[in-house]
């Protein structure tokens, strides 16, 4: 499947960078900026996944999203017990 | 000419620098509470926004209407696990939740209970 | 009477979750419509036992929800805010601020709606860039909250029980 760069693909390539910033965050900080670090990682990564959707022209691939939304929450309000008990 | 592709890379383009911005604010930032509000541009501005192009760009009912799911969703979840988030860290630092006397809020010092400020930051 | 609300509220839920299924999928087929309903099924009878089993209950006003209409304008008004905090951080040798604060807060009674209120005034706050909650204190009657750059509470947490 060959697609030319649209804006759309253009702009999740350069939500990318966005990342970057996240990743020093959970690799340098303390437990409670690593769990920042991860949650702000997920909602880039949603905005990621539907800008890909729209690039390729999928509308399936907005489950993804919507996946991710809905696991990285559950997910964030484990670690944040986890962070509140015993770390 | 039609406008569309011009307005949605507008509306892309500030998207996506906004939330680029945030995580550079993300990075700088003191405090994990102070990273902690960071989120909420990026979904309160950056995701309507994109939805907004979805809707210019895309014809098919799907994607408008996934679209617009995971906005709402997005937007009620994001808060509350902030606040949850940022619940949990304040009772991992200081072993409760509610102001302690150790803290010098000015609300709480009016009615009798003084302390120090935390967090290395001014009181309102 | 009672009987006949609650019986609506769990028609209404299981055919808001039915629609939404087949909005989802966008096709009313046959298998669809089967899917659909029997996950409507599903999950009503999760609201339902919740309503019987949960702990807490809460109600949600109108009046209440409507101070949403407050969100966009204080959204935008904070994101500049904490965007010259990021500003701030990086050029200047003070850095940006960050200050725990206390307002007091209508706490009601431990009614549902009372509990909805609170519920709405953590969301909403929370939303606008500037301010997080970081809880109510019932015992206290205090909403404490951290915010970026100093400032006033927006109205929608003012009509919500806030009481600055």
């Amino acid at each position: 499947m060959i697609v030319q760069m649209n804006v759309w693909l253009w702009s999740a390539l350069a939500l990318q960078f966005a990342l970057i910033p996240c990743l020093i965050v959970s690799f340098r900080g303390d437990v409670a900026d690593r769990l920042v670090g991860l949650e702000f990682s997920s909602v880039v990564v949603t905005i990621e996944l539907l800008l890909l959707a729209q690039g390729f022209n999928h509308p399936s691939f907005y489950d993804l999203s919507l996946t991710l939304v809905l696991l990285s929450f559950g997910g964030g309000m484990v670690f944040a017990r986890f962070v509140q008990r015993w770390l | 000419m039609t406008f569309h592709p011009i307005i949605t890379g507008i509306l892309l383009g500030v998207a996506v620098g906004l939330t680029l911005i945030c995580s550079i604010g993300v990075l700088v930032m003191r405090d994990a509470y102070q990273r902690l509000h960071f989120s909420a541009p990026v979904v309160t501005i950056s995701m309507p926004l994109i939805v907004i192009a979805i809707f210019l760009e895309s014809d098919d009912p799907q994607a408008r209407i996934k679209g617009c799911l995971i906005f709402v969703l997005l937007l009620v979840m994001n808060s509350i696990l902030t606040h949850a988030t940022a619940r949990a860290f304040r009772i991992r630092e200081m072993g409760r939740f509610d102001p302690t006397p150790q803290e010098k809020i000015p609300v709480v010092e009016n009615r009798g209970i003084a302390g120090v400020a935390p967090f290395g930051g001014k009181q309102e | 009477m009672k009987i006949t609300v609650h019986m609506a509220i769990i028609a209404l839920t299981a055919g808001s979750q039915w629609v939404l299924w087949l909005a989802y999928t966008d096709s009313l087929g046959y298998r669809e419509m089967c899917a659909g309903a029997g996950g409507a099924a599903i999950a009503t009878l999760a609201v339902w036992i919740y309503g019987i089993k949960g702990k807490i209950r809460f109600r949600l006003s109108l009046r209440d929800v409507a101070q949403a209409i407050y969100l966009p304008w204080n959204v935008l008004v904070d994101t500049w805010k904490i965007v010259r905090a990021v500003g701030m951080q990086i050029f200047t040798a003070g850095g940006a601020p960050s200050l725990v604060a206390a307002v007091e807060f209508e706490v009601g009674q431990a009614k549902p709606i009372d509990a909805g209120r609170q519920a709405l005034a953590i969301t909403y706050t929370t939303l606008t860039p500037n301010s997080i909650v970081l809880g109510i204190v019932p015992e206290q009657g205090l909403m404490i909250y951290h915010r970026i750059v100093p400032g006033k509470l927006m109205a929608a947490t003012r009509h919500l029980g806030a009481r600055p």
